[in-house]
């Protein structure tokens, strides 16, 4: 297979695309593939100050190298979620995002929920009821905590993840089989600042995983390969495996159902959330002050209720 | 019938494959989507068209995480 732009060997077929790029063409079509999507969705401004959640995996990597290239003004954030798995997966993450920043000259914030809140994720999973059997969901209600605190305390202007269109599109498979009404009308790649919250952006929402993996890999950029031991058996693989299987047979198929979506929720084919800003700003939680939709407590919060 | 001289590895496993067919085919024949892995040839990533050839050790990365 050659690539479309020079004729050289290609190293990857995007069949949703009917492209093949060779190396080269391919590390320039990511990073300008990315560009458009910040300008498209007007995510942020190069005058902006942002923070990325970096996890030490490819997708957060990718981007974090593909901002820097593009001179965008950028912090990374690691959250060592005390998990080890006979892996020591936490800090082993944490030394691969850490070698990223140091030989980039990039600041990484480190904080360690254990040493922060005195338990790791399994341990808050296992001691609350909303936690049993659920880590995954204990871990993502404390991320989102941790990423809009500091990027409030700390004055950036937007939050970004390294969501991909995998991710994305397991996300939608999910809350559609739900028919999760509610979760469907918040799956735009670019979450406005509002109430307490700061902006959240997902550059590389439209990107496969497998495109990401390519650039980490062609950039020669070291990543945990390691699942999460969590991971294993939960629903958002399943979810990205059966996708996988319908893509094999249908290019483009998931690539399609994200899009699709898109238009429909532009079209406001989904309910948005009812509470203004404004009102939001008057929810907010009594202990950390961040915003709440029930106006009590926040979800973080009361995990660690006595 | 070609000879199984191929060497397909992914993670801490490998599988014997066949030379003389394309990448797509032998993914297939592993039960392994082409769109959930990328396969390094040397260190080079290698499209599914690919033949493969006598005495080649193609890594697979899989390329799915999820939690």
């Amino acid at each position: 297979m050659r690539c479309r732009k020079c004729g050289q060997k290609a190293v990857i077929n995007m069949r949703q695309h009917r492209l093949a790029l060779c190396d080269e063409h391919y590390l320039e079509w990511l990073p300008e593939q990315t560009e458009r999507f910040i300008k498209k969705y007007e995510m942020f401004t190069r005058y902006e100050r942002l923070l990325l959640a970096v996890s030490g995996g490819k997708d957060s990597l990718a981007l974090w190298d593909v901002l820097w290239r593009l001179g965008y003004n950028v912090d990374g954030l690691y959250i060592n979620l005390g998990i080890d798995g006979s892996l020591d997966y936490s800090n082993q993450s944490q030394r691969f995002a850490q070698q990223f920043a140091d030989e980039r000259n990039l600041k990484l914030i480190n904080l360690n929920v254990h040493e922060q809140y005195g338990e790791s994720i399994p341990e808050i999973a296992q001691r609350t009821r909303r936690g049993q059997d659920k880590t995954c969901s204990i871990c993502g209600l404390v991320k989102r905590h941790i990423f809009n605190q500091s990027a409030r305390d700390g004055n950036y202007d937007a939050v970004i993840t390294a969501h991909n269109l995998d991710d994305e599109a397991a996300v939608l498979l999910s809350n559609s089989l739900d028919w999760s009404l509610e979760r469907l009308g918040r799956g735009q790649p670019l979450l406005p600042a509002g109430g307490g919250f700061v902006r959240k952006a997902k550059p590389f929402c439209r990107f496969y995983e497998r495109e990401s993996a390519a650039y980490t890999l062609l950039r020669g950029i070291p990543y945990i390969h390691e699942e999460c031991p969590y991971s294993t058996g939960s629903k958002q693989l399943f979810f990205k495996q059966d996708l996988n299987r319908w893509e094999e047979h249908m290019p483009g198929t998931k690539l399609r159902f994200y899009l699709n979506y898109l238009t429909a929720l532009d079209e406001g084919a989904f309910p948005q959330r009812q509470e203004s800003p404004a009102e939001l700003d008057q929810q907010r939680c009594p202990i950390c002050g961040q915003p709440t939709i029930t106006g009590n407590t926040c979800a973080f919060c009361r995990l660690f209720e006595k | 019938m070609s000879e199984e001289s191929v060497t397909i590895i992914l993670k801490d496993k490998s599988f014997p494959m066949h030379a003389g067919i394309p990448l797509h085919k032998a993914l297939r024949i592993l039960d392994l989507p082409a769109n959930a892995h990328l396969a390094l040839r040397d260190g080079q990533l290698i499209t599914e068209d690919e033949m493969l050839r006598k005495g080649d050790r193609i890594e697979l990365v899989a390329v799915i995480s999820g939690g």
